[in-house]
């Protein structure tokens, strides 16, 4: 598992978490630390309850035991404190690009036209100048995808959950938005835990890729069964690397 | 090819060509049948005679068509404004919604026109029991609509608007107000036509100005050519006000105008 280490951003310790009111017990005894400007996945096959454990993350939920520590603080069952990125994008139809992801500033009680300067000022850094007028609808999957990494951002966190952000995405795009992600969260610091089915994308992204594993709806809680470091020295395109290949298999291993 | 063509959308001009098309075929049907004597013209004037009939009483009409569109304006605003506080407090309270969500639909089973004479007992022959009236009928498919778009909001968007430390207000104002806009006016589209036929309903029963008014005295005097012309002033004034309404919705959800892009 991840050393417990004092410089970690986000930590979960111990948490042990259900479905359906303490019923069924979902995973068990999850604990991860991500560092600032890392990124981690979290990998497992459908219905493991991987978007159950970012949830608790994100305090939307408590967990039955442990808790979750942003920056030493405790903030379990508390939202804000991380930002979270849903697996749709949830852009809201009424709002114009800008006020969508301006939204978290506004939320938070900043005038609207302070929000809306504050957010025009990243739309060029996140590839989405001149849409700022358009509606949602106006704007193709990967562009309303970069709005909400731009929303996501501008919930002021230096931590971001991040649920399958690319899955929604056509082959082309996925590749593009998942290398502008990369870059980007490690200009700007951000310790990021991703979760996802798609082991390329886990081994593409991520400097460690945690396995999660069990079926809770069957009864068997899931718990991380094993991490796998990814090498990010190396040269040239890492995915024709035999690095990328044996990650890639040390993670499919794991998952069985 | 050819078939696979004749299978799309319908044009523009198609769209209006054939309802108009239908339209006048029905009033030439109708206009044959009474001049040709298929059925008595005492029973059924024909179109021409219910158009001479509005021109003649254009003014009267115009008179007793202001109090109906007062009467309607009034009670749908009122209704409106009913049907929206119930369907927030039954949106915001799980258990005030189990409470009352049978009672609002046995309330929609009664009739109109059975409720329409005790308001008459109870409120006389003013504006009272009209407005009533109109406020019983219209309340409804504005609660009903609201409600529904209140509950269809996509958890994950009050999840999101939660981790980004909103309330509970915020979270209403922000995303279940406006995201259910349109169910709110197809609730307000319907509710624009029973509060025209609510208002003539309730002047039937007693008034003294207003088209319920005036069909009860044209019928009374078997001017049936009179009877048409103020049946088609009703028709006009409840697809106008439809009209006004989804104008309205225009203006307030301009996103709506918008088409979408390929990803």
């Amino acid at each position: 598992m991840t050393p417990a280490t004092d410089d970690a951003a986000l930590r979960a310790e111990g948490l042990t978490l259900s479905w359906d009111g303490g019923e069924t017990i979902v995973a068990r005894n999850v604990n991860l630390a991500v560092r600032r400007g890392e990124t981690l996945c979290l990998v497992g096959k459908s219905g493991c309850g991987k978007t159950t454990i970012l949830h608790a993350l994100s305090g939307l939920t408590t967990p039955m035991e442990g808790r979750v520590l942003v920056h030493g603080k405790d903030v379990t069952g508390k939202p804000g404190s991380v930002s979270y990125m849903l697996q749709k994008d949830m852009l809201l139809p009424h709002l114009r690009v800008i006020d969508n992801v301006a939204l978290p500033l506004t939320l938070g009680g900043t005038p609207r036209s302070e929000a809306r300067d504050k957010a025009a000022n990243l739309f060029e850094r996140f590839g989405l100048a001149g849409t700022e007028l358009e509606w949602p609808s106006q704007l193709s999957g990967g562009m309303r995808q970069r709005a909400a990494f731009l929303r996501t951002y501008l919930m002021g966190n230096d931590v971001v959950l991040l649920d399958e952000p690319f899955s929604a995405l056509d082959a082309l795009t996925r590749v593009d938005l998942r290398n502008w992600w990369l870059q980007i969260s490690c200009e700007l610091g951000i310790a990021s835990l991703i979760i996802t089915h798609d082991v390329d994308e886990a081994v593409s992204l991520s400097s460690s890729v945690l396995v999660l594993k069990g079926r809770p709806a069957e009864g068997v809680p899931s718990s991380i069964v094993g991490e796998v470091s990814i090498p990010r020295n190396v040269e040239g395109d890492f995915s024709l690397t035999h690095e990328y290949v044996d990650c890639k298999r040390q993670v499919l291993d794991l998952l069985g | 090819m050819s078939r696979n063509m004749g299978a799309s959308a319908p044009s523009n001009a198609r769209k209006v060509v054939v309802p108009l098309v239908t339209t006048i075929v029905t009033i030439a049907v109708w206009w044959f049948v009474v001049h040709v004597g298929f059925v008595p013209n005492f029973l059924l004037p024909g179109p021409d005679q219910a158009v001479m009939a509005f021109v003649e009483d254009a003014p009267l009409l115009a008179e007793h068509a202001a109090t109906t569109l007062a009467e309607a304006a009034l009670g749908l605003a009122l209704g409106t404004l009913v049907g929206f506080v119930i369907a927030v407090l039954m949106d915001r309270f799980e258990t005030l919604y189990l409470a009352i969500n049978p009672i609002i639909t046995v309330s929609q089973t009664i009739p109109t026109i059975a409720i329409a004479p005790l308001l008459v007992l109870w409120f006389g022959y003013g504006l009272v029991p009209k407005v009533l009236l109109i406020v019983l009928t219209t309340f409804f498919p504005i609660t009903v609509s609201l409600v529904g778009g209140f509950r269809s909001v996509d958890p994950d968007v009050v999840d999101l608007m939660r981790t980004m430390n909103a309330s509970n207000w915020q979270i209403f104002v922000h995303a279940k107000l406006p995201l259910a806009l349109e169910p709110f006016f197809s609730g307000l589209r319907i509710s624009a036509t029973y509060a025209i036929v609510g208002a003539v309903v309730a002047e039937w029963l007693g008034g003294f100005s207003g088209l319920g008014v005036y069909m009860t005295r044209v019928r009374k005097s078997f001017s049936y050519d009179k009877m048409f012309a103020v049946i088609t002033l009703i028709s006009v004034l409840s697809l106008a006000l439809m009209k006004g309404i989804d104008v309205l919705a225009r203006v307030c959800m301009p996103w709506t105008r918008q088409k979408g892009k390929e990803s």
